[in-house]
């Protein structure tokens, strides 16, 4: 591939052809990863970066993978849907191709109509009302996701795997949309899944002497009382107040959440240990950052009734009382986690406490901040989930640990914001309203953007149709007037109520593709010239 | 009206299984009565396991043999025997020791061989196998002082189960596994007690009882609830109820008895009162020539026979 490209500036009609060809070549590659019948890309490593091939079926990873085309002219259509597909999947997870296939829909269309003499500029914001009202029509359309089964439905549109959707169904019936989820591989075939009751975190316990159990290095403590706080302790006798605190409570068991313990601490602790007056294991606060540690403290002592003394507020470990520890019915650690069950905090302060990050959650449209906003809820929540994912190559297990997690995050949305009828049904029955809008538009720039709307509506459709082996007209036939929730289902070749089918797509990430699609079209369409430098950096952004 | 038993030594929890007999927990162990309540005597837990000293919590698997499956929980835990209690075994919780409050059997438990056991501290235990082996169920249980549960009689389908709290109902769809807030609006006072429409899997109806401000009902399965003004509670609390078919509830105030009918869901009136003081425990028990029979516990340790209208 040439890095050196020949300076210039393109103008149009050439500079939209130019980057309609790149577009089409990065949707191209896409595309055909859409449906229940998946071809998916393999990728070769970069130089010195390993060894093994990637077999992709995620649009992001795909569009990631790609970040420079050798046509210069190109490149640069390529590189911007590379940039939409990227940040959709940042930000929902899913959904990246409808959106690819969406866009190619509407700008080539768009372009028709602003080459007939279509203004750009208003042409864009009649395409952005159009998905607004696609919006509006896939809202109305959304019903609840609940119960075992029709999630795993649910997860098996995302891929065709059953095996995984069907474990997935049983996880996200427990943990919930906000459940706290976490994926990892193994070397054996097929997939499994591990619950684990309480507050997770991780950070292991401080010294081994903590153990009661050393064979699993382990520790476990029963009706313990917790001291929190993100103070250094260096003095032993700053753990005295805690330690007779406990005592007063009448447990004799003692978690200390601490910054730091010098080994003097570490002895005291160690000796009341081993005399049977209290037993105790200390861990660091979880997280690296301030904040971090802060928020899991102020979550764990809402979890166990306790009162968390800050280093920045100048408390002090001197003036411990009883009403500071938080109680827990058992408390737990190892080399890498420790955690916390039956937490005896105020039921009351914890569902505020969660009604707050929900609300938090939903203010927020940072990706990392959500995240860990999730995080928080699902500690908060009771439990832990574990997904194991196996195969039978590191190329099998690396695909289904990505499906895997990509199906997690369309869950946790589709349980969120209802589930539409899949396998592009849902935009199909979008179609009257658009009809509708266009019989009532007045404006030709507005009647334009409906009738680019109407054609892009069926173009997920169709390219699940395609992919499946059907010939594309005969696809596009089956779709004049279908009722409402009605598509082709590929696999049986017949029209049928996808929702009753259990052929179901999030509402959250087909919105999301929407107006996605629709924005960074509408502004595809207003580009008049393109720059080509000699040197152009390789996309290695996101 | 009988007086079964010693005085100071209330009922916590009374059971009729179908063969007629009728299993008392009470502050002094777990007592049987195979006459209709008239006579008692003690359960002792055989070689294997001893009875919890006092018994809080006890239920019956279904089915009208006389060697039915019971378990009874207190302090400390759970047993459970197969004949009828003749001989106990101890279920195995996970530590550190519960104090079990409330226990459901699967109605389909034959099939499935599912249990459930709600506890003071510890939330909700489950066990899949007829109590051999148990794990905490507690996702989304944001409240983990479990007072009461009731199980959907269509649970073999349905898998529904409610939980009340301390600050308010929880609803599992997954067979316990997973639980859901269906709170009460503008009420986290502790939800007492809970009874379940014998067709609930129809009509969705299922009854709360609150400490402070009386009862409540829902006709969807536990999305709506309204209050149910027929019954003056005042702020006393209600203490037990009961559905004994799709249109009759009965309610223990603190003062007194119940019996309330409606031709539909929407509307309940009072058809009968009974002046008894501090009731903890009731069931309905099949009494003579095919006639309902109600049996009802309380604080000062009298179990009482009433036969219904």
């Amino acid at each position: 591939m040439s890095s050196r490209y020949r300076p210039s500036i393109l103008f149009q009609p050439a500079a939209h052809l130019h980057f309609q060809r790149g577009a089409r070549r990065m949707v191209a590659a896409l595309r055909p990863t859409l449906g229940p019948f998946p071809r998916r890309v393999l990728v070769m490593p970069e130089r010195g970066v390993g060894h093994a091939p990637e077999l992709l079926d995620s649009g992001g990873l795909i569009a990631r993978r790609m970040v420079q085309l050798a046509d210069a002219r190109a490149d640069p259509g390529a590189m911007y849907v590379r940039h939409m597909v990227w940040r959709l999947h940042e930000e929902v997870g899913d959904g990246t191709v409808t959106a690819a296939v969406l866009f190619e829909e509407l700008f080539d269309r768009g372009l028709r109509f602003v080459v007939a003499g279509c203004d750009p500029g208003r042409l864009r914001s009649q395409l952005v009302a159009g998905a607004e009202l696609v919006c509006a029509e896939l809202a109305r359309q959304a019903t609840p996701l609940a119960g075992r089964a029709q999630i795993a439905r649910a997860a098996e549109s995302v891929g065709a795997d059953t095996e995984l959707a069907t474990l997935l169904g049983e996880v996200f019936d427990i943990i919930g949309a906000d459940g706290q989820l976490d994926i990892r591989t193994y070397q054996r075939p097929g997939v499994s899944r591990e619950y684990v009751e309480g507050m997770v975190y991780e950070g292991g316990v401080l010294s081994r002497l903590m153990y009661t159990d050393a064979v699993r290095q382990r520790v476990e403590l029963e009706h313990a009382a917790l001291l929190l706080s993100d103070l250094a302790v260096d003095d032993p006798r700053d753990l005295v107040p805690a330690m007779e605190a406990a005592l007063a409570l009448g447990v004799r068991a003692l978690v200390v959440i601490v910054d730091h313990l010098s080994d003097a601490a570490l002895g005291l602790l160690d000796v009341n240990r081993r005399a049977g007056t209290l037993h105790t294991f200390a861990v660091r606060p979880p997280g690296l950052a301030p904040a971090e540690q802060v928020a899991a403290l102020d979550d764990i002592a809402i979890l166990t009734g306790g009162r968390p003394l800050y280093r920045t507020a100048g408390a002090s470990l001197r003036a411990v009382t009883a009403a500071d520890l938080g109680q827990a019915r058992r408390a737990w650690a190892d080399t890498a986690h420790f955690g916390l069950a039956g937490g005896k905090g105020d039921p009351r302060a914890l569902r505020a406490r969660i009604a707050m990050l929900r609300r938090a959650y939903a203010a927020t449209t940072d990706a990392a901040a959500q995240q860990r906003l999730q995080q928080r809820l699902g500690r908060l929540m009771g439990g832990m989930a574990t997904v194991l994912v196996g195969g039978a190559t590191e190329t099998e297990i690396a695909l289904r640990k990505g499906l895997a997690q990509r199906t997690a995050g369309t869950l946790r949305g589709a349980l969120r914001t209802g589930v539409l009828p899949g396998g592009g049904s849902a935009l199909l029955a979008c179609r009257p309203a658009m009809r509708a809008a266009r019989r009532s538009s007045r404006l030709r720039d507005e009647r334009a953007a409906c009738d680019i709307w109407l054609h892009a509506l069926e173009a997920p459709a169709r390219a699940i149709a395609v992919n499946a082996g059907y010939d594309p007209g005969a696809a596009t036939g089956r779709y004049a007037d279908l009722p409402p929730g009605h598509g082709l289902e590929v696999q049986s070749g017949r029209i049928l109520d996808m929702a009753r089918a259990g052929i179901l797509d999030s509402a959250a990430v087909m919105a999301a593709a929407v107006r996605t699609a629709a924005h960074a079209a509408a502004l595809a369409l207003t580009i008049n010239a393109q720059v080509y430098r000699a040197m152009p950096e390789t996309s290695i952004e996101p | 009206m009988i007086d079964g038993l010693d005085s100071h030594d209330p009922v916590h929890a009374l059971i009729a299984v179908g063969d007629g007999t009728i299993y008392a927990g009470r502050r002094s162990g777990l007592y049987c009565s195979h006459d209709a309540a008239v006579s008692w005597r003690p359960l002792i837990g055989g070689s294997e396991a001893p009875l919890p000293a006092e018994v809080t919590a006890v239920a019956a698997a279904p089915g009208d043999t006389a060697q039915a499956t019971l378990f009874a929980g207190g302090q400390g835990g759970l047993v459970r025997s197969t004949d009828g209690g003749v001989q106990w075994r101890v279920c195995m919780l996970p530590p550190p020791p519960p104090l079990v409050t409330a226990i459901a059997v699967s109605p389909a438990y034959a099939a499935d061989r599912v249990v459930l056991a709600g506890t003071a501290e510890d939330g909700v235990f489950r066990s899949a196998d007829r109590g051999e082996r148990w794990a905490s169920w507690n996702f989304g249980l944001l409240d983990l002082r479990i007072l009461a549960l009731a199980l959907s009689p269509a649970f073999a389908v349905d898998e529904t189960v409610f939980a009340a709290t301390e600050t308010g109902i929880f609803r599992s769809t997954n067979g316990g596994r997973a639980w859901r807030e269906a709170m009460i609006p503008d009420c986290d006072e502790p939800v007492l007690c809970l009874a379940i429409s014998p067709d609930y899997a129809t009509d969705g109806l299922v009854y709360a009882a609150t400490e402070t401000t009386g009862l409540y009902r829902s006709a969807d399965g536990g999305m709506n609830w309204e209050h149910v003004t027929a019954v003056a509670a005042g702020a006393q609390p209600v203490n037990a109820i009961t559905c004994i078919s799709p249109a009759e509830i009965v309610v223990a105030l603190a003062d007194r008895l119940v019996l309330m009918q409606g031709a539909n869901a929407g509307y309940l009136r009072v058809v009968a009162q009974w002046p008894i003081d501090g009731i903890t425990a009731l069931t309905v028990a099949p009494g003579q020539a095919g006639h309902r029979m109600l049996v009802v516990g309380d604080t000062s340790g009298r179990i009482q026979r009433l036969m219904l209208p």
